[in-house]
């Protein structure tokens, strides 16, 4: 297991080397809370998701560089960092933005400590991004040992389980809450029946983990063990279902607004469909206000529309949303956020018309493929549908946006001599 | 059994080492099975080279907990000096270097030595219905200076340590 030490944070240090003992903080969407804090920071006590308004006056304090979500920036990086990893390994499955499995099975020859060591040096030479290197028998061994290696190899960045007293120690010094698929609940309930430790799992009669975990506990503890039970995704899986939200910058009670910002997100649910090759049965449409207002009247509603053919059109996903928009907007609320869901997704290839309806499924394709191709070359949202334009007052709160160094070529990084 | 497949560090392969890099050492005790008189006098010793630091160090904490694990810096000449008093022939050690030189011949005398005990340990430890008229081509594997076997049948892979080989 390969991950990206405080990714965000990372991709933000790669274009301002300025930042580079300072301690930086990224925050989520609208400028909410901290979602990806250096060491530096993290020595400072700011904790994993703390709002920002919270820890203001220890950022004026402190000095500590905050800055906006920029996932343009990060998926870029992110791509980089992968098609880096997968040239080490005949096969990888990437299980986040910054973490990735790396299959070292085939690598008999192999010297699997001096590749990590290669690993972490190329990416870093070639990206500029740090990454820390766990390697186990089995991927949730793995992922233990990655973290392992953050808290105590901080120096190396390695942790290497390759003997089995090795696994011991790292399972020993693993609490049951940090093991990876153990969730709070389950982490309380083995807490109360006596499990301190990784090791106390992995030990644990096989009887019993059926009974209380089910056989997606027992999977997981027969991997704490050391045999591999979890499929490997070399090949990403399909989506089942698609959602495309995002709450609004500040409170909305225009009905125009809302419509234009869920005629975006349709369009984005649409390309999506289109990228995977599915196609949507059913849409779901969501509008509610900010629930941590008080002050506020409270308004939650959805809707579920079912489409007349499966389609991944731009056109009728919109038409449908907009459709369960009106079904369910009232006025005089402040509403806070919108978002729409694709379901009951069907491969594309095996759509069929309706007799009755009107659009020919051929016709739309090639409209699309066109729309998709000419956006690709002369950027995102050249070609849209009308319901799309407007000033996008809707738009996230981002105070303290980077610039997309490597996705705008306006915004390319400059340096200035001295 | 007095099979021992690494070359006992000498002063020549100190200076090879200096001149590739190799700067840093890390020792650690060699646990063989073996019945020479000479060699069960002494402790047996095993160095790792290394030409980057951090890599030593990896290596280093695997082991930590082993009474002759130290991380041995070449171009130190405190460490140096060191090294060459356990180096002499009326040391209590023997210090052997994890440099294989000739790794094909090396797997070649496993295989022939350990023959017999390998089929005993894939009877036990493999579900495979494996033939003893198959040939198996094992491969050694050198991690943290522990030496393990590679036993690949089929789809099948078994790695162990040669160690619990030995004790078939």
């Amino acid at each position: 297991m390969v991950d990206c030490n405080s990714f965000y944070c990372s991709c933000e240090r790669l274009f301002n080397p300025a930042l580079a003992k300072r301690p930086v903080i990224v925050l989520s969407n609208n400028d909410g809370c901290a979602v990806s804090r250096t060491e530096e920071a993290v020595s400072l006590g700011i904790a994993m998701g703390t709002p920002e308004f919270m820890i203001y006056e220890k950022i004026r304090e402190n000095n500590i560089a905050v800055f906006s979500s920029n996932y343009t920036l990060y998926q870029d990086i992110s791509e980089r960092v992968m098609l880096t990893l997968g040239s080490f390994v005949p096969g990888m499955e990437i299980y986040s933005i910054d973490e990735a499995f790396l299959d070292m099975h085939d690598l008999r020859y192999e010297d699997l400590l001096d590749l990590s060591t290669r690993i972490k040096k190329t990416v870093m030479k070639n990206i500029g991004i740090p990454v820390s290197v766990g390697i186990a028998p089995t991927k949730t061994l793995a992922k233990m040992a990655n973290r392992y290696a953050k808290k105590k190899h901080r120096d190396s960045g390695i942790f290497y389980a390759a003997t089995p007293a090795l696994v011991d120690e790292m399972l020993e010094g693993t609490e049951v809450k940090d093991v990876w698929g153990i969730g709070k609940q389950h982490a309380a309930f083995l807490k109360s029946n006596g499990f301190n430790t990784a090791s106390d799992l992995a030990k644990a009669p096989d009887a019993w983990i059926l009974k209380h975990l089910t056989v997606v506990g027992h999977r997981l503890v027969t991997e704490l063990r050391g045999i591999p039970s979890i499929q490997w995704q070399f090949v990403p899986q399909k989506r089942k279902n698609i959602t495309t939200s995002r709450s609004f910058g500040t409170l909305i009670a225009d009905k125009k607004i809302i419509t234009e910002a869920l005629g975006n997100h349709a369009a984005s649910c649409a390309g999506k469909l289109r990228n995977q090759n599915s196609a949507a049965q059913k849409v779901h449409v969501f509008l509610q206000t900010n629930p941590h207002r008080t002050q506020d009247q409270q308004y939650l509603r959805s809707i579920t529309l079912d489409l007349p053919v499966p389609c991944n059109d731009n056109a009728s996903i919109i038409k449908a949303a907009l459709k369960g928009l009106d079904l369910i907007y009232r006025p005089g609320y402040n509403y806070k956020k919108v978002g729409i869901i694709v379901m009951d997704l069907v491969p594309d290839n095996t759509l069929q018309s309706a007799m009755f309806h009107p659009n020919n499924l051929h016709r739309l394709k090639s409209l699309m493929q066109t729309v998709d191709d000419i956006n690709r070359m002369k950027g995102k949202e050249t070609v849209r549908m009308g319901v799309q334009v407007g000033e996008k007052k809707y738009r996230l709160r981002a105070n303290h946006l980077s610039k997309h160094y490597t996705t705008n070529i306006n915004e390319l990084p400059e340096i200035n001599e001295p | 059994m007095n099979f021992i497949p690494f070359e006992k560090l000498t002063h020549a392969l100190i200076d090879a080492f200096r001149k590739k890099g190799k700067r840093w050492l890390v020792s650690q005790t060699l646990h063989l099975n073996i019945n020479d008189c000479a060699l069960m006098s002494k402790t047996l010793i095993l160095t790792t080279h290394y030409d980057d630091r951090g890599m030593a160090s990896v290596h280093h904490q695997a082991v930590m907990d082993d009474r002759y694990a130290c991380v041995i810096d070449l171009e130190r000449d405190i460490h140096m000096k060191q090294l060459d008093n356990i180096l002499t022939n009326d040391s209590r050690y023997i210090v052997f270097s994890s440099l294989i030189r000739n790794r094909e011949r090396v797997e070649k005398q496993v295989t022939e030595i350990y023959k017999e005990k390998y089929w005993r340990y894939l009877q036990q430890h493999s579900k495979a219905g494996i033939s003893p008229s198959k040939s198996l081509r094992p491969s050694l594997q050198l991690i943290f200076g522990e030496l393990f076997v590679v036993l690949k049948y089929g789809a099948e892979t078994l790695r162990t340590k040669l160690s619990d080989i030995e004790k078939m």
